[in-house]
């Protein structure tokens, strides 16, 4: 059947089933937004997990006055524990520039800030997290030493100090120039345990309303084919093929799908542009400061519009199947 | 052509609504199948067209194909050779008279071109050319039944089946439409017409199948009152009381009613009488009725001639 004859037909279709024909649009979007949102949510996870990972799982923070010796008498210290692990040190000017990028967008945080104030650190990268809790336990052992002084103390005779647990302790002699040690994981398992939540809610989201979805098309192809009986009884009296009587009614299908995908895509992508390019409320400079420098949607132009006909023809074969089933239910 | 090989269709319920029907219907013949409601007779219908299928027996078509075992796209091949005619002319409303014949070619896959000229040729033979944009509900019974008709042609089919076709037309309607049906047969176009208007199959003289019960119990060329002899046949059909025969020329026609019009009533009522001694056809008591009411429509006919 030519594919104008199939539109023609779909129009007069919809038009007897109007209100139907409008509800399977809607659960469509609905269906669509829903599980696009899952998606999203997931691929921001997913996206901040990759990021978290290949931060840097250890950092020892350490002071501008730090001698080159004693940089390499840590890092020899951090050698010794795994010798496997890479370590890099960042001059003060690297920190600086690692902060103005966080914080591009709120000129508030970076006016008055000078290299000089922020810390040098030394990266210490490993294949795994288990290797990074290793070095990260036994550097704390070796380098703090548990003090009975209070916080105030401390905080006034200005000495490096770390909290384990409830316990103040303090950098040993030899490491009195490290500010602080930091450990990332925290951070990535929080990440991994948010990525599985919305995956698999996600998952169970969309599959229940891609059922109802299902439903409400197959029910609205009903109709349709109810409707239209005597029209479908004279077309197999003079002589249609099962395939001329039933593609008109998948075709249907695949037109609410292919709307409520469009609607709700088209939503997505305008909230997109909305909060990721035109900074709307704030969000992303605010989740930015958290995750600098992180590409939020790394898919390119290609990949967008790409994506954008894929979901697009994800939602007609969603209403196509749907409509098929019916059509093979109630065209017998 | 078409071939009932022991055919029993039987309910459910038990009930049987055709029990060991055989007949045949050959190349180009014209058959009438008649009997009271309950008869069998859309049953036979609709095991033709494979909307329903024997409990016993094969209806073979063409020596080639057991009709009841077409299935998909074979019984839709096979519903392309035959034209069907139903009582309620089964026209799509939303479409216009052109669309609702263009429709069975659309089907079948023709070209637009086809079409065109097919529909074309087909709206003249049923003379609705001038109503082509017209929709069904914008016409009369006896129009939408010849646009009925004219779906059931456009395709060229070797078989056309007409189901009570005159059931909802008035008399001249139903005249019109057998007139139709009759020159289709005559290009060679094998007819079977299932149909309890006895006037009509009187008119013909063609193969009737009566049914009763679900049974054959007639099957012989003839009108629907079966004669005891073809003498007797052959003065029913010949008698000048009758309205025109379907297919009978002008010049038969005169000559059976003679000087008809010329004559009184009670010569009338005398005519009709000795013939009802001679043929035992008690049942149509209405067509002496008639041959006064057409006696006087073609006196006044004659009158406004006159004038003229």
């Amino acid at each position: 059947m030519p594919i104008g004859k199939l539109f023609k037909n779909s129009s007069q279709h919809i038009l007897r089933n109007k209100g139907l024909a409008f509800a399977s649009v809607i659960v469509m979007t609905l269906t669509f937004l829903i599980s696009s949102t899952f998606g999203v949510a997931f691929y921001v996870a997913t996206n901040i997990l990759d990021y978290v990972d290949k931060k840097i799982p250890v950092k020892i923070f350490i002071e501008n006055t730090a001698s080159e010796d004693q940089i390499k008498y840590i890092e020899s210290t951090v050698k010794s524990i795994n010798p496997s692990a890479i370590t890099k040190y960042n001059s003060k000017e690297v920190s600086y520039e690692i902060y103005t990028k966080a914080n591009v967008n709120d000129p508030s945080l970076t006016y008055d800030v000078n290299p000089s104030l922020l810390p040098a650190f030394i990266d210490i990268n490993v294949a795994n997290q288990k290797d990074a809790l290793d070095i990260y336990n036994k550097l704390l052992d070796k380098l703090l030493v548990k003090t009975d002084k209070t916080y105030d103390e401390v905080k006034k005779a200005k000495e490096n100090f770390m909290y384990k647990g409830k316990d103040l302790y303090l950098m040993k002699d030899d490491f009195k120039y490290i500010v602080s040690i930091r450990l990332n994981q925290k951070t990535s398992e929080f990440f991994k345990e948010l990525r599985n939540t919305v995956q698999i809610v996600g998952v169970v989201m969309a599959i229940f309303l891609i059922v109802v979805s299902l439903i409400i098309i197959f029910i609205t192809t009903g109709m349709a084919i109810y409707s239209n009986r005597e029209e479908i009884e004279t077309m197999e009296l003079v002589g249609a093929t099962p395939a001329y009587v039933r593609i008109p009614y998948i075709f249907d299908g695949a037109i609410f799908g292919f709307f409520g995908a469009l609607v709700s895509t088209s939503i997505l992508y305008l909230a997109g542009w909305m909060f990721i390019y035109n900074n709307a409320g704030g969000i992303v400079p605010f989740l930015n400061s958290f995750f600098a420098g992180i590409e939020w949607v790394n898919l390119g132009v290609t990949g967008l519009i790409g994506l954008f006909f894929g979901l697009l023809a994800i939602g007609s074969f969603i209403g196509a199947l749907a409509s098929a089933i019916a059509t093979k239910r109630y065209l017998k | 052509m078409l071939q009932f090989n022991n055919v029993t269709k039987k309910y459910n319920d038990g009930n049987h609504a055709l029990q060991n029907i055989n007949f045949t219907v050959e190349d180009g013949e014209f058959v009438f199948i008649v009997g009271s409601s309950g008869a069998g007779k859309s049953t036979i219908v609709r095991l033709m067209l494979n909307i329903e299928s024997p409990s016993e027996g094969e209806i073979v078509f063409n020596d080639k194909y057991n009709i009841c075992k077409l299935k998909g796209n074979k019984l839709a091949y096979f519903r392309r050779q035959i034209g069907v005619v139903f009582q309620d002319f089964k026209l799509l409303q939303q479409k216009n008279v052109y669309d609702n014949i263009a429709f069975v070619l659309e089907v079948a896959r023709e070209s637009k071109v086809n079409i065109k000229k097919k529909v074309g040729d087909v709206l003249d033979l049923v003379g609705l050319t001038e109503k082509a944009r017209r929709y069904p509900a914008e016409l009369s019974g006896g129009e939408q039944q010849r646009v009925s008709i004219a779906r059931a042609l456009v395709n060229d089919p070797v078989l056309l089946i007409a189901d009570e076709p005159t059931g909802n037309l008035d008399s001249d309607n139903a005249w019109d439409t057998f007139q139709l049906i009759n020159k289709v047969n005559n290009w060679g176009t094998t007819v079977v017409v299932v149909t309890h208007d006895n006037e009509i199959v009187d008119s013909m003289r063609k193969r009737v199948v009566k049914l009763d019960k679900g049974q054959i119990i007639r099957d012989s060329i003839g009108g629907y009152t079966e004669f005891n002899n073809d003498e007797e046949a052959e003065m029913d059909y010949k008698r000048p009381d009758r309205f025109p025969n379907i297919g009978e020329t002008k010049e038969e026609y005169d000559d059976r009613m003679g000087d008809l019009t010329e004559k009184k009533e009670s010569e009338l009522a005398e005519i009709y009488d000795n013939f009802e001694e001679k043929v035992e056809k008690p049942e149509e008591k209405k067509v002496k009725k008639n041959v006064i009411e057409k006696k006087k429509k073609v006196k006044v006919e004659e009158d406004i001639d006159d004038d003229e």
